[in-house]
């Protein structure tokens, strides 16, 4: 994930993500310098021709096309698909009954993840942090007992459903005698909750189980460990989940993503820059609570390697995963490596084995660090220094497995990241940035041949906003390159074409490099896109904002618009995986993006492209080229209002169409298929609204689905509803010679 | 050691810089030109008081340490007895002469090109094998003839005659091939001893080797070479004079271990930053060779961490480790302390014991990262994330080892400032401020790191005949060279003696401040360990340098308590077959031997001249030195308290008097002078001719009130006390 340093923060090192300052111009940013609208479209032809030549094919979509990007970000990962309820559950932070002041350091990082908070029960100063012997991290609560009064802690905030059954554990030791319970609780009445009554306490810790059933729903339950006696206990740590979880994963976040076919996921961003990956392994328990100063939050370590391994068998995608290259080093990379895929006869495969996992994973894909190239990095280095590392890496990993899949994380020409000092020279004009300092996919295709199979790309963009050349000529040095963004007005399709056209910048950038490199050609080296985001930020609806009809009309232009270029783009990995649903604790649903990589899935991974034209150019790009979000020539089909995008179903006995109408007209096409006759009954899935903001919200009716209809023989044209996402199939009777 | 010197040095620029590194690692003469005495130096007689009832902290014997590296092959050619270069074959075997390589073999340490293997035979014979190697990345196979001898060969050995030479060869081949090692002294056909190896199997097998040499030569060579119709690997081979010491030459050794140096900081330097030190352990004929990009230079690991703890064994001094926290991980950092200080029931002090040392070597000392903070550094990072390292590394190193003192790279603001590294960061102002958020180094590390360090480091170089002048790097492009800033010094003899002593009493001044910006240094006895100096030269002029530089120390035991100076073999010259101190190893074998521990006050009647540029820079507020211009003094009582000794340096050409008084102890019987000076002010030493920079020990009857200092000398008094 990519974001941009702000120093406002002396003791959090704390970092400001890129999709924030996005949403923060949509908000508030007053700029004059907006370009003028441009409300009439380009001509378009009194009926649109298209002409689909079955013959003429590229090479297949790849399965991994449709995949996802997924990481640590504070508690994204634990409030979406871990069913852990209970928050810092091994005592990172110290006990208090007092609120946190402001100025300290955020607890669960950006996007609102508050970690909830443990409170005393009773006196406060009977709660103290012992940082001897602690059960797990650098300290465990001791609470000093008093024969009367209960003494303990609690954390509220927990979302109970009536009749559900949670289960857990708790590690506790204490002064023999002592009387300890365990209560959750539901309510205000006394009977509103259950407790159960701990056995004997010694002074070493045992582990206790817990069991308890919600007698009604909540939303601000409480968990309450409290005690009598005369000496004191200790609580080491605890856990409470629902019961239906599978190993320790929600059920219905899980189930729901599974229907979605992404191919992979890729596990690592930031935060892998500071990850010590030995934390996240074994005995879950006694894994180190660790702050992740990449989005300044605190991590439990629960949902690790092993952990993600089966959270990938759970959704049925295969795990990509980066290794630490900010503070990691290649040595730990190389045993992550073992770790993963080591036979147990090796130090690592054999710790695997102990930890309950003796099959090696198998894992293929592994990308060499996060966004070296991004001065907001943890770790950050100079391109020279980095393509050495690279080198090292690649050289341990591969020593250790050999069948790998090594991806390179590379940047193409990106004139926003460039030392201020240097904007002049490179806005406007990106040419010269190839073989720069600061083009580091250049610098691993001139250093490190050899050493990686593909390279990586992430791209983020934000609609209503572009980064304006002009305005970047005067930015001063001391000013952030995102000054260069303004606000711009665009009409429903300028907005749903935009993000496809920054995919076709980075191809044309790529095609840069095959010139310059043709050995790229001949090994044929591909591009992984494996972060990019289009932010919405119309609220509500995931962490990024609403992903709402508008924002899928332009999430399907991305994929049609990556899989024009099959010979180069192999992979692609959205952000977030869990952008798909609508979540809230206990319960989730599909949203509007969910549906569309759902739609794309199921019909074109595997699918062979073919040939689409058309009567109807694309009108060139709106702005002129030299901005990172303008490329020289317009993405999409020549069917222009329309997007489309045709391609054979893997056994050659379907044409599928993909057709994308981000207008608020009905559209008519002529469709005339060249190479293969289409006959038979024909099927159409349809995503639309009747309104271009319409959403799927958790626990409300859903606005937005696939629906799927019966459309008969294979007509000669179509009708195209507005505001619409439609895949066609059709069934080829003579399949092409 | 900075880039700087490397990049001059490669780029063969200046030769200046050539001439720094040279010296620094104790190699080449010192051709500078002396320069005349200070105006108003001579003549008259200064008064110097002596109050040894003010007494300071005791001077550490740590004060004395030296600092090492894998520079190239610096340690393999001063320190290790290997004969054999690229022994694990890293580089092809050609007739051919290299093309200018993009990546040089050997460094920039001059005299220390890598020896390189030639064919024996026709080139095509010998071909690198990549399959199943024996050690790295390729073993060498040669196709055999029936007829024509066709094997490897490399030349440019030392041999000194009648003395035995011990080794090893691991070879396989087709079983049948008769192979042939023979060292070779000279053209003659006699000129060699050949050993038969036994029967090849297609394992590889080891083999002894064992010669005498017949002759003296300095080209000596060694050729493996066989007949028969298959073909032979060469493993790995390993040649040594059996006169060794664990691997180590009986020679140098010896002489470094009479510097009683205190500690040994090592092995790196920049090297550290791209190493990876599981490399350098286990069964020495196995470990990888590998390329250091820090210094353009092989590395085939044999001097590795084990050896290192038997180096300094050797030496009696303290290990100093710095770990790599450029290229190299908390993880890997935790790991090597555990290997070296763990018990045998860890994971890695398993590993030691295997590797036949299971006593652990319980390493006080440890540094995090070498210069972290400079551009040049390998994995170089921005302050905001290095102080987030260093604490994840002081974790993880104290988790294995909570007794280990730990120190933390620190660079304050004359060496940034010096070396330019604000404008790596976008900075205009060449000057780097206290408290600056991006380079403030030793700021940044007491503001985010405090509680993760026992230490700071500081490291400094003086450039030779140079300063930093301020207006001149305020005029500077922002693309310009780092070290861009500095200018031409136009200096006396005193002045260039002076000016390395400027620079200790600078971090002296920036120590001060640091302590007012955080008290709690006081509280937890925060200490500085200078722990990479150097200056030019290795001539008697510069042995006066050095000898201010140590005084100037000794005046702040405080908090300087640890120091090493570039390179700890540039106390030697020394060739492949033998070694004797230069003017430098002279020097600090006097301090040591004669200088007392314990720093009593002296005051005099001559400050010390105020500097003549403003405070930039590596500039002090005020110069170093004590009031008893133009001479330099300090005083001490030895440990035992009977003696007090005197340091004076006379960085003049003309005799200086000085009266003396001492108050606070009474001395008085027959003293001594131990005089070092030299014939000329260039003179050095250098092994096999005479001796032209020595101490002269010279009795002195009572304790007069009068002294006279010879010129361009360096002289400790000892003075017994009354009542003792």
């Amino acid at each position: 994930m990519r974001c941009k340093t702000e120093t406002k923060d002396k003791d959090g090192g704390t970092m400001k993500a890129r999709m924030m300052m996005f949403a923060a111009a949509a908000l508030w940013l007053g700029s004059t310098v907006a370009a003028t609208a441009q409300q009439a479209g380009p001509a378009v032809p009194d009926q649109l021709k298209v002409t689909i030549d079955t013959q003429q094919t590229a090479p297949p979509v790849s399965k991994y096309l449709y995949g996802q990007f997924i990481e640590h970000i504070g508690g994204t990962m634990y409030g979406s698909l871990w069913a852990e309820m209970l928050d810092d559950r091994k005592f990172y932070f110290p006990i208090t009954a007092k609120k946190p002041d402001a100025s300290a350091r955020p607890q669960g990082g950006p996007f609102s993840m508050k970690v909830r908070e443990w409170h005393p029960f009773g006196p406060e100063d009977a709660v103290v942090m012992d940082k001897e012997k602690p059960f797990v991290g650098d300290q465990s609560p001791r609470i000093k007992l008093d024969s009367a009064t209960p003494h303990g802690i609690q954390q509220a905030g927990l979302a109970l459903v009536k009749d559900k059954k949670y289960s857990g554990r708790i590690y506790l030791r204490g002064t023999p005698g002592s009387k300890i319970k365990v209560s959750l609780i539901w309510g205000a009445g006394e009977n509103d909750r259950q407790t159960i009554t701990i056995p004997a306490l010694t002074s070493e810790y045992k582990k206790f189980p817990l069991a308890f059933t919600a007698k009604a729903d909540a939303s601000d339950a409480t968990i309450e460990i409290t005690g009598t006696g005369a000496g004191s206990f200790h609580i080491g740590t605890l856990s409470l989940m629902p019961a239906d979880n599978i190993g320790g994963f929600r059920p219905d976040t899980t189930s729901l993503l599974r229907q979605i076919k992404m191919g992979f996921w890729r596990y690592g961003g930031n935060y892998t820059s500071g990850l010590i990956w030995y934390h996240i392994v074994g005995d879950i328990d006694r894994r180190p609570p660790d702050f992740d100063n990449a989005w300044g939050a605190m991590q439990t370590n629960d949902l690790g390697l092993d952990e993600f391994m089966t959270l990938c068998k759970l959704i049925n995608v295969e795990p990509y995963i980066s290794v630490n290259a900010g503070f990691g080093d290649s040595h730990s990379a190389a045993e992550e490596v073992e770790y993963m895929n080591g036979s147990v006869n090796t130090y690592m495969g054999a710790r695997r084995a102990k930890n309950g996992h003796p099959a090696p994973y198998h894992v293929k894909f592994w990308n060499i660090g996060n966004e070296p190239w991004g001065a907001w990095q943890l770790g950050r280095t100079d391109l020279k220094y980095f393509m050495l590392k690279h080198n090292e890496f690649a050289k341990a990993m591969r020593a250790v497995d050999p069948s790998i899949t090594l991806i390179a994380s590379g940047m193409m020409l990106q004139n926003d990241n460039v030392p201020p000092e240097l904007r002049s020279k490179y806005v406007g004009n990106l040419q010269p940035l190839y073989g720069s300092d600061h083009d580091w996919t250049g610098g691993f295709l001139k250093s490190c041949m050899g050493n990686f199979d593909i390279i990586a790309e992430h791209w983020y963009s934000g609609g209503g906003h572009h980064w304006d050349i002009e305005k970047a000529k005067a930015i001063a040095p001391d000013k952030s390159t995102d000054d260069a963004n303004v606000k711009i007005d665009q009409t429903l399709l300028e907005f749903a074409r935009f993000p496809a056209d920054i995919v076709r910048l980075k191809v044309e950038e790529w095609q840069g490099y095959q010139q310059r490199f043709p050995w790229m050609v001949e090994k044929k080296i591909p591009l992984s896109i494996d972060e990019y985001a289009y932010f919405n930020f119309s609220g509500g609806g995931g962490p990024f904002g609403g992903e709402n009809l508008k924002q899928a009309l332009a999430y399907a232009m991305i994929l049609n618009e990556m899989a024009r270029y099959t010979d180069i783009i192999t992979m692609g990995a959205q952000t977030t995986g869990v952008s798909l649903i609508d979540f809230n604790r206990t319960a989730s649903t599909m949203n509007g993006l969910g549906l569309v990589y759902k739609m794309y899935g199921d019909h074109f991974a595997g699918a062979i492209p073919v040939t689409l034209t058309g009567n109807s150019p694309q009108p060139g790009p709106r702005f002129p080229v030299g901005s990172p979000d303008q490329p020289e020539k317009s993405s999409g089909s020549p069917t222009y209002p329309l997007d489309m995008f045709a391609a054979l179903t893997p056994d050659h006995k379907y044409l599928i169409l993909s057709v994308v109408n981000a207008t608020e007209t009905e559209r008519n096409v002529d469709l005339s298929i060249a190479g293969a006759h289409l006959a038979g009954p024909s099927t159409l899935w349809q995503l639309t609204a009747n309104k271009i903001d319409a959403l799927n919200r958790v626990g409300q009716a859903p606005q937005l689905a696939i629906k799927e209809s019966s459309i008969g023989n294979a007509p000669a044209a179509i009708t195209v509803a507005p505001i619409s996402i439609n895949i066609y199939q059709f069934p080829i009777a003579q399949p092409a010679q | 050691m900075t880039q700087r010197l490397l990049r001059n040095a490669l780029l063969a620029r200046s030769p200046g810089a050539l001439l720094t590194i040279c010296v620094l690692i104790g190699f080449c003469a010192y051709g500078g030109k002396a320069q005349e005495a200070a105006p108003g130096g001579g003549g008259t007689t200064v008064t110097s008081n002596i109050d040894a009832s003010q007494m300071a902290a005791p001077i550490s014997k740590y004060l004395y340490g030296g600092f090492i590296e894998h520079g190239g092959q610096l340690m393999y050619r001063s320190l290790w007895s290997e004969m054999i270069d690229d022994r694990k074959f890293y580089f092809p075997i050609t007739s051919k002469a290299p093309e200018a390589p993009p990546r040089r073999a050997g460094g920039p340490f001059r005299g220390m090109q890598l020896h390189r293997w030639q064919p024996v035979g026709p080139d095509e014979a010998v071909v690198m094998d990549k399959d199943k190697p024996f050690v790295g990345d390729q073993s060498p196979r040669i196709t055999l003839d029936s007829a024509t001898p066709h094997g490897i060969r490399q030349s440019g050995m030392a041999l000194v005659k009648g003395k035995k030479y011990a080794g090893r060869i691991y070879l396989r081949g087709t079983p049948g091939s008769k192979v042939k090692v023979a060292l070779i002294w000279g053209a003659a056909e006699n000129d060699r001893e050949t050993i038969t190896i036994a029967a090849l199997a297609n394992e590889y097998k080891k083999f002894p080797l064992s010669f005498t040499a017949g002759a003296d030569t300095t080209d000596g060579a060694l050729e493996i070479s066989g007949t028969g119709t298959g073909n032979f690997h060469v493993g790995t081979l390993s040649l040594m004079p059996v006169d060794n010491v664990q691997g180590f030459r009986p020679d140098t050794v010896a002489l470094l271990r009479d510097l009683h140096a205190g500690m040994w900081r090592l092995p790196g330097g920049n090297f550290i930053s791209d190493w990876n030190w599981y490399d350098s352990i286990g069964d020495i004929d196995k470990r990888p060779p590998v390329f250091d990009d820090a210094w353009h230079a092989m590395q085939t690991n044999d001097l590795g961490m084990d050896e290192l703890m038997t180096l300094c064994k050797l030496i009696g001094v303290d290990p100093y480790i710095t770990v790599n926290a450029g290229f190299g991980d908390s993880h890997s950092a935790a790991e090597e302390v555990e290997y070296l200080n763990g018990s045998v029931n860890t994971h890695m002090g398993a590993q030691r014991a295997k590797n036949g040392h299971p006593e652990r070597y319980r390493v006080k000392f440890w540094n995090i990262g070498n210069e972290p903070y400079g551009s040049w550094q390998h994995g170089h990072t921005d302050l905001k994330y290095f102080v987030l390292k260093h604490n994840e590394f002081a974790k993880a190193m104290r988790a294995v080892d909570p007794s280990i003192i730990l120190l933390a790279s620190g660079s304050m603001p004359d060496e940034m400032t010096v070396e330019g590294q604000p404008r790596t960061v976008g900075i205009k102002d060449p000057q780097v401020h206290f408290g600056d958020e991006q380079v403030d180094w030793t700021g940044g590390l007491l503001a985010h790191s405090f509680g993760n360090f026992d230490g700071l480091t500081e490291h400094w170089y003086v450039r030779v005949g140079k300063r930093f002048d301020y207006e001149h790097a305020k005029s500077l492009p922002m693309d310009a060279p780092i070290e861009g800033g500095y200018v031409n010094a136009d200096e006396t003899l005193l002045e260039w003696v002076r000016h390395p002593a400027n620079r200790v009493h600078k971090k002296a001044e920036e120590w001060q401040e640091y302590v007012k910006r955080y008290p709690a240094m006081l509280d937890k006895h925060i200490f500085l360990s200078v722990d990479e100096y150097g200056y030019g030269g290795g001539s008697l002029k510069s042995t006066l340098a050095y000898s201010m530089v140590l005084n100037e120390m000794f005046r702040h035991t405080d908090f300087m308590k640890m120091a090493a100076y570039t390179m700890a073999v540039s106390t030697l010259d020394f060739n492949s077959t033998g070694a004797v101190y230069n003017s430098r190893g002279v020097l600090y074998k006097l301090y040591r031997d004669h200088f007392g521990t314990l720093p009593v006050a002296v005051s005099g009647d001559s400050p010390q001249p105020a500097p003549k540029y403003p405070p930039y820079g590596d500039q002090p507020e005020t110069s170093s030195g004590s009031p008893t211009y133009p001479l330099d003094m300090v005083a001490a009582l030895t440990e035992d308290r009977k003696y007090l000794t005197i340091a004076v340096v006379n960085a003049t050409d003309t005799a200086q008097q000085f009266n003396l008084n001492v108050t606070g102890v009474r001395v008085s019987g027959p003293s001594t002078l131990w005089q070092l000076t030299g014939a000329t002010i260039d003179a050095e030493n250098h092994v096999g001719r005479p001796a032209l920079v020595s101490v002269k020990e010279i009795a002195i009857g009572g304790s007069p009130q009068s002294l006279s200092v010879a010129p361009a000398s360096v002289s400790i008094y000892r003075f017994p006390v009354a009542g003792q």
